[in-house]
């Protein structure tokens, strides 16, 4: 059975790479444009993990991060952050929310694929 | 008769008063260029004023350019993205249908290898069997077709990875967007009513609609190496590198 993976940016085309990425090794994609419709997603189906950007509209990848880990049913759920931020503070931060990786834009497929083969396979 | 002192207030008055001429007179001509600089400087101030209601009232024209190229470039990756989707797609299929073509040439090459031991003992059969040996050719061709077929699979992935330049300069161009905002505030905010009964501060600029309004990194940048994840791994304590991944995970990504 396919594992699905919530993808959270509000950049159509990124979600499309990551789609495209992720797709052809055989997860299923489904995807948010923020932090507010990735939220609504979350109980529709059974998400076996999470890649979410930071800069979005409405609520933003950390605070989203935040709701998740404070969230007793989604709250095992791995976190990949995947953001054009990088400096030390965002990383931090991103970790002390509660995310279980970080990649930085522009990334390169066969590291987004291996950083989610870590906590899917 | 008047009395000697309120005469001498009186000379005291009109030597006040002599005085104040006196000032009046020094006064007039630095009151006059204040008047002359006032009739000079108005329409100038007029003019600076019309100039800077025109270029705000081009701002809005501005940022809409900026959004519509934005949304055009997301258009046209996303095609590309859909293009490079289904050369992959078919690259797959090629490599597959080559993959089973591979195995039954090395069996028929077999069966061949084994026919000529049967025919051994007729010397036209072997003849011919060895001619179709020579015709099946050797390795060398099959190889350089699975070669063709990995590069292809690299190209396409490295397109990916260049195509995301296309959100990295949608959030500097969402950047520029939000300054120009903020000066076509400032701007607004100087625009003067210049009328008869006097000069106030006009509120009747358009205002500036931009559709992403801080969901951006300004410092967004396309650098490709892997310098920029280092960092990242470093503070999550992921050792293994992008040359490991690449073997582990070869050109297309499939384990």
């Amino acid at each position: 059975m396919k594992k699905n993976i919530l993808v959270a940016d509000d950049s159509p085309t990124i979600r499309k790479f990551v789609s495209f990425t992720l797709s052809a090794r055989g997860f299923k994609i489904i995807s948010a444009c923020d932090g507010m419709e990735a939220l609504e997603k979350l109980p529709g189906e059974q998400i076996d993990l999470i890649i979410t950007d930071l800069n979005m509209p409405n609520v933003d990848g950390f605070e989203f991060i935040r709701i998740v880990r404070g969230n007793d049913e989604y709250n095992n759920i791995p976190i990949i952050i995947l953001s054009s931020l990088g400096s030390e503070n965002d990383v931090d931060e991103g970790l002390n929310c509660g995310a279980n990786s970080y990649l930085k834009k522009p990334f390169d497929p066969n590291r987004i694929a291996y950083e989610v083969s870590k906590y899917l396979n | 008769m008047h009395h000697p002192t309120e005469m001498k207030k009186l000379n005291n008055k009109l030597s006040d008063l002599q005085d104040l001429f006196k000032v009046g007179e020094k006064i007039i001509p630095s009151i006059q260029k204040l008047i002359d600089f006032m009739v000079e400087i108005v329409p100038l101030l007029s003019n600076i004023n019309d100039s800077i209601a025109e270029s705000t009232s081009k701002i809005p024209k501005a940022s809409d350019h900026i959004y519509d190229v934005t949304s055009a470039t997301e258009i046209a990756t996303t095609e590309i993205l859909d293009k490079v989707d289904e050369i992959n797609n078919e690259v797959i299929l090629a490599e597959s249908a080559y993959l089973n073509f591979s195995e039954r040439y090395e069996k028929m090459n077999e069966l061949i290898l084994e026919l000529k031991e049967v025919v051994a003992e007729n010397p036209e059969a072997v003849n011919i069997i060895d001619k179709i040996i020579e015709l099946n050719g050797n390795r060398e061709h099959s190889e350089k077709i699975k070669g063709a077929i990995d590069k292809v699979k690299q190209y396409l992935q490295e397109i990916t990875i260049t195509l995301q330049v296309q959100d990295i300069t949608a959030q500097q161009l969402s950047s520029v967007n939000h300054l120009i905002t903020s000066v076509q505030k400032k701007l607004s905010s100087l625009v003067m009513e210049i009328s008869g009964d006097g000069v106030r501060l006009a509120n009747n600029s358009e205002e500036v609609i931009v559709p992403s309004t801080e969901n951006f990194d300004e410092n967004a940048s396309y650098v490709r190496n892997d310098n920029a994840q280092d960092l990242a791994n470093e503070l999550v304590g992921n050792i293994t590198s992008q040359e490991e991944i690449d073997k582990l995970f070869g050109n297309n990504g499939s384990k």
